[in-house]
């Protein structure tokens, strides 16, 4: 185990799993503050285990995955203003 | 001496996350919650830069680059949208 997958477990323990209790509490626009969180932290994780485990086509992963949480969160806001 | 620069690097943008994380879980509103949720993207920055300066300009760093370019670019306007989106669920009007 290197520096790398040791942060990115870091990050999965002590960074997701306490955003994800966010997600479960509160009313439902907090929870999106939250979701807005974890999107790019699922990115850096990502990013940290294609460079700790040398597989440079896992960084593809991270690329696609920041572009389409941004997209995701933006379309879950405007579906939280009709009041869904 | 690069390495030393790298970790550090990667451990800044590890404890950043981790601030930001904790912040969003201590706030209890949305509009308070959403002040830490766009510095996430100088977390991604910091450890992007862990990579390229370990790397330098491979496909890798590269790429990590890009993370990083749209996180920050993407982060505070998701921010913005979410924030706006609790103005108007309160009743107020549309900006």
């Amino acid at each position: 185990m290197n520096e790398w997958i040791l942060a990115a477990i870091v990050l999965l323990v002590a960074g997701l799993v306490p955003v994800g209790i966010a997600m479960l509490t509160g009313d439902v626009m907090s929870a999106a503050a939250a979701f807005g969180l974890a999107g790019p932290l699922c990115s850096v994780i990502l990013l940290l285990l294609a460079e700790g485990f040398h597989r440079q086509p896992f960084v593809d992963l991270a690329v696609v995955l920041s572009v389409v949480s941004s997209g995701g969160s933006l379309v879950l806001a405007r579906f939280l203003e009709w009041g869904a | 001496m690069l390495a030393v620069v790298s970790v550090a690097l990667l451990w800044l943008g590890v404890v950043l996350e981790l601030l930001c994380c904790a912040g969003v879980l201590v706030m209890r509103t949305a509009y308070a919650r959403l002040h830490f949720t766009a510095p996430a993207g100088l977390g991604v920055a910091a450890v992007a830069l862990a990579i390229l300066v370990r790397q330098g300009f491979s496909l890798m760093g590269d790429k990590s680059l890009l993370v990083a370019f749209v996180v920050l670019v993407t982060a505070p306007v998701v921010s913005h949208a979410i924030a706006r989106a609790v103005w108007i669920r309160n009743g107020r009007e549309r900006p």
